[in-house]
Order: structure tokens, then sequence, then C-alpha cells
């Protein structure tokens, strides 16, 4: 194989070189995007946890209340053991582990009295999960720490709907907490949305007193938020279904079937895509390369009569057909690329499901929309420009082996004689 | 015949039921300028592929400096001639993206070492051809004998044993003709190479050494 030769059959022949370029270009840009937008259907559904460090939600779904006075647990979020929880601690692949205890409270004469409805959630200072990233999202006074107790942190717009600001002090069931902090919480972390934040300790103590929470022991909590090694997920959520009888496990695959259609099936649609495409590709490209030997009969007759080897042939051929692979699987990637920043212009709306939805339906705020609106997280990971390339050569370079019979059956006498 | 370095027995090939090639038994010497000469379709580019092991006689046997070439595969016999023949045909066959530098040293590219020798030679062998100043046009630039002098470098470029020359003026004018005759002829003495040469110009003949006529496939 001789480079200089090589080189001008590809810059001389532009023509020829085109047409295989751009065959493989087109089948590439479309593999590139549809996975990038598989991926990015993916990212979406991760994102309405991604947004606080989180996996895997675990809840455990029971009975509606008798009575909805006082501090009381919502049916799609009951009691969920201390020992429960103890037994998540052997379960391999979960790297960190956040607990919460949300309540309905119900402060007022009956619980159509939204006016004095409060949500009061419990978490663990300190941790970068689940609602315990309430201190991230602090616009106003200071956050909860471990080790605090009686303070509590209050959401922009309930503080706003109640006239309540920093140093305040807030009741719930009858305990009086310190405002210290304003909290805005993000559009898409309503999973993690609450109206108070308050040291867990401290809802563990209400509602050990709440009347209406009558199973309900130290150490319980009723929210797991969890981070788990993503390779081994399915077989940690058989796990914790294992360690916690009748568990509501929730995963970002939950918001890939909650989100249905075509991004529920993206990953299907983009595999079988990416077959036809490259077969598409690997026919175009076949057609292309006979034609070119056909084209070239004459030049192989003289490679032969010159003195060529048969492999020495195949490698000049394989070698210009590589080639031209690698530019098409390089442009195609940068058409996908393209083609993948304009669909990352879309944004696609993630419902929620009730059960972690924490506001009952009687209660709509502007943080309790039912659906979350996601950019489409589109990328291209170095691992799919991989997978490209592979793709894109291993289709010319299989084409090129296709066509190699046609090369034997050239004889330089017959093509030199008659030419 | 001293110095035989190239022998055929009893050569026969046939194209379906026409027999081209009938019994045909010859020696051409070591630095001999051998013309083949006949009519259109008498056989003698036949002849030539089967001499030059393009392609297999039906029967018979040809030798090249002593070794058989029957017993020999595709790609052996495309070593076989790397390294000892040479070829000239009729329409030159350039490679059309290569310049003549290129294209003289087109039959050593799949060689990796000595690509400087190699393009030495080349200029060398361009210069002897007089297309010094010619390296690096295209096929397409060059007239019609200015391509068959980069040809004849071509076929020269292995240091061959013997080039075959098939109707090596059938596509020039009468000058250009007798200029790539003389440039044979020169070749052939002064470097010693054995030129077989097809043609049907009988102008030809009484220049080379020795005249073979060849009719319907036999020697006459």
């Amino acid at each position: 194989m001789h480079f200089a030769y090589v080189k001008n059959e590809l810059l001389k022949r532009k023509r020829r070189s085109a047409f295989v370029i751009t065959g493989i270009a087109l089948s590439i840009s479309v593999l590139v995007a549809v996975n990038a937008l598989a991926d990015a259907f993916m990212g979406a559904a991760q994102k309405p946890l991604q947004d606080f460090g989180t996996d895997i939600i675990i809840q455990r779904n029971g009975d509606t209340p008798d009575d909805f006075g006082g501090a009381t647990l919502p049916c799609s979020q009951v009691i969920i053991t201390a020992q429960e929880v103890e037994s998540l601690k052997k379960i391999n692949g979960i790297k960190q582990m956040s607990t919460a205890l949300l309540m309905w409270v119900f402060d007022g004469e009956d619980y159509s009295d939204s006016g004095s409805f409060v949500i009061a959630t419990g978490i663990e200072p300190g941790l970068k999960l689940g609602p315990s990233i309430a201190n991230d999202w602090l616009i106003d006074g200071t956050g909860i720490n471990p080790g605090n107790a009686g303070i509590a942190l209050i959401d922009s717009v309930f503080a706003e709907q109640k006239g309540i600001k920093a140093g305040d002090t807030f009741k719930i069931s009858g305990y009086p907490f310190e405002v210290v902090g304003i909290v805005r919480t993000p559009p898409n972390s309503l999973i993690s949305a609450s109206n108070v934040f308050i040291p867990l300790e401290d809802a563990q103590n209400i509602a050990l007193e709440a009347k209406n929470i009558p199973d309900y022991k130290p150490g319980d909590i009723n929210e797991i938020f969890l981070q788990a090694d993503p390779d081994n997920l399915n077989e940690i959520i058989n796990e914790i279904k294992t360690a916690i009888p009748k568990a509501s496990v929730t995963s970002a695959e939950s918001f890939i079937q909650a989100i249905g259609g075509i991004a529920a099936q993206s990953r299907n649609f983009a595999v079988i895509g990416s077959i036809a495409v490259l077969l598409f590709s690997l026919v175009v490209v076949v057609k292309t390369i006979s034609g070119n030997i056909m084209e070239r009969r004459n030049e192989i007759g003289i490679m032969k009569t010159v003195g060529w080897t048969s492999n020495d042939i195949y490698r000049q051929l394989i070698t210009e057909t590589f080639i031209q692979s690698l530019i098409g699987g390089a442009a195609g990637i940068g058409i996908g690329f393209l083609i993948a920043l304009a669909l990352g212009r879309l944004q696609i709306s993630v419902p929620v499901a009730w059960d972690i939805d924490p506001f009952p339906h009687f209660m709509m705020t502007d943080t309790s929309q039912k659906a979350l609106d996601v950019g489409l997280p589109v990328q291209i990971s170095s691992g799919l420009v991989g997978i490209a390339l592979v793709a894109s050569v291993a289709i010319g370079t299989l084409s090129a082996f296709l066509t190699l019979k046609s090369i034997n059956r050239i004889k330089p006498s017959e093509v030199l004689r008659y030419e | 015949m001293s110095n035989v370095i190239l022998s055929c027995e009893g050569l026969t090939k046939r194209y379906e039921n026409l027999l081209v090639i009938d019994n045909i038994s010859l020696n051409c010497a070591q630095g001999e300028l051998l013309a083949i000469g006949g009519q259109s379709g008498s056989g003698k580019s036949t002849l030539l592929s089967l001499l030059g092991g393009l392609e297999y006689s039906d029967e018979g046997e040809i030798y090249l400096e002593g070794q058989p070439l029957s017993k020999m595969n595709e790609d052996e016999l495309a070593l076989l001639r790397r390294e000892k023949v040479g070829f000239v045909f009729q329409s030159f066959n350039l490679i059309p993206t290569l310049t003549a530098l290129e294209n003289v040293e087109f039959p050593l590219f799949p060689i990796k070492s000595a690509k400087k020798d190699m393009e030495e030679r080349a200029k060398k062998l361009l210069e002897v051809v007089g297309l010094k100043d010619r390296l690096h046009h295209l096929p397409a630039k060059l007239s019609g004998g200015e391509k068959q002098r980069v040809a004849i470098a071509r076929a020269l470029i292995n240091n061959p044993k013997i080039v075959f020359a098939d109707e090596p003026t059938g596509n020039l004018d009468s000058a250009a003709g007798e200029e790539i005759f003389q440039l044979i002829k020169r070749l052939n003495h002064e470097m010693s190479v054995t030129f077989l040469l097809v043609t049907h110009d009988e102008n030809l003949f009484d220049k080379a050494d020795r005249i073979i006529r060849i009719k319907d496939g036999r020697l006459v």
C-alpha cells in the first residue's frame, strides 16, 4: 500500500470519494442523532431525581388516614421502620442514603381548611441528596445543620402566602420552630418540595405524639433517598423490595415509563434505527465500491500485470476505503452532533406519579405542578463517538471485503488487451 | 542458442473451442530484440500474454530463466513479473491519477523499503527516455509518444530480464512510433535488456534481431 497513491485516488477521483463519504456520513449522522436522542430521553427521565442527587426513592403505600386532624402521613408515604432502614445498609451498591419524614399537618378545625394545612418534612442536614439538599435552596437566612433542633426553613411561596420571614416563630402541631431561613424550591424539585423543613428528630418527636400516626415508633421515617451504583440498579431495586415489603421504589426507569410513547421506546428505536441505517449504508457502500472496482478494472489489471499480488491490491483498496470511512464517520458525527444540538432545544414533559408528589390533591401551589418540563440533555458521549467511528470503519472495511472476490475475477490479459 | 532466457515447448491455448495458440515452441536469448509479427487475430498478443505469465496455457510449458511458469499460482506469477519482467502496451496503460514519476515507480509501490532509491532510479529512467522535465506531469498532460516513454521507463524500473511490448507503436503516428522503436533499440543495446516485441508494423521487422511470424496460432 502506498500512501501517495491512496491520497491521489481519494483527491483526484472526487466524485467517487464524495459518494462513499456521503453515504457513510449520512448513516453515521442518523446513528449518532438517534442514539443521542435516546440518551437524552434517559437523561431527561433522570433529571427529576438527579436534581437532588438521587437515583432511587423508596416509599411505602398504605391506607388513607382515618382522620386528618393534626400530623398524619400521606397514604403513599406510610411508615418505614428504623429496622428496615438498617437492613438497607447491607445491600451492596448503595453509595449514600438519606431518610426523611414527610407529614401533612392539619392544625385547623378540619382537613378542608387548607389555610391551616402545612407539609412539614424532617430532614437529615449535612447530606446532599433528597430534601436534605434544602440548605442549597436558601435565599434568605441560614440553613439547618447537624445537631440543630427547634428551627425551620420555610418555602418562599408558602412564606409569602403566610407572611412569614426569617426570625419569626412558626408552630407545627403546637411545637414552636424558629424560622432561620427561606428557601426557593427549584421548579424541577417538586418531589423534594415541602412547605417547611425541620430537623428529622423534631419531625420524629411530632410523629411520636401524633394521634393519627398510631403505629409510629422512634426512629421510623417514611422516605428514603439513595445514591446507588447505576450499573446494578435493577438488582439493587430487587433487594430493596425484599428488605422493605410493599415498598414503592422510584427510579429513572419509572419516569421513562411515565413519559411513555417514543421516549419509552427510544432505546429500542435507537438500536433498530442504528442497525437499519448501518445496513443501508453497507449496501450503498458495497454498491459504490463494486462500481469503483468496475471503473478501475483496467487499473487493477495494470497492478496485476506489473507485479502486484492480490494482497497488495486488497491492502491498497481497503486503505482507500478505510480512510473514506473515517472521513465519512467523522463528518457523520459532526452532522449528527448538529442534529442533536437542534433536538436539544426541545423540552419534554415528565409526569410525576401521584405517590411521589408530596402535595395533596386539594392543594395546588406554584410548586405543585404535576408534570416537570425538562430540556432534553443532548450530548455526544465519547462512547457514542467511538461506536460511530468503529461502525463507519466497519462498514467500509466490510464493504471492501465483500467486493474482494470481484477483484480476483479480473484477468490482466483480458483487461489490457481489449480496453 | 546460447543464454536462453525464455523458452516454451508445445504451447497450446484454446478459448472454448477456438484454438488460438497451436503447439508453439521457441527460445529467446539474453539481450535479444525479438519481434513477433502476424495479422490481427493471428494469436500474437495471446502468445505474449502466455509468455509473460499473464495467463495459463492449456498445454505445453514456459520457462523463464529456467523456472516453469505453469506450476506457479497467480500471486507467484505476479511476484515473478515484479522481479524479472516488464510490460509495455499499445494503450500505454498509465495510472491517470499518478504523475509520470509515480507511474514509473508504480510496480514497486508495494515494496516498503528503499523508497528513496526507487525514486532516484525512476528519475534516472525518465531522464534516459527523455522526459527529465516531465516528472510531475499527469498522463493527461503528456503526448502519446511521451506516455509510451513513461510506460517504457515503468517497464524498466525493476531492472527486468525481459520486457514484453504489445504493439508499442500501435497508437502513435509514424514519427513518434519510430522514436519509440529507436528508444527500445537503444535500451536493448545499452542496458542489455531482452525485448520481445509484438507488432504488425512491417517497417519495424528489419530493425529487430530476429523475427517470428505467426498465423492461425502457429509459427510460420
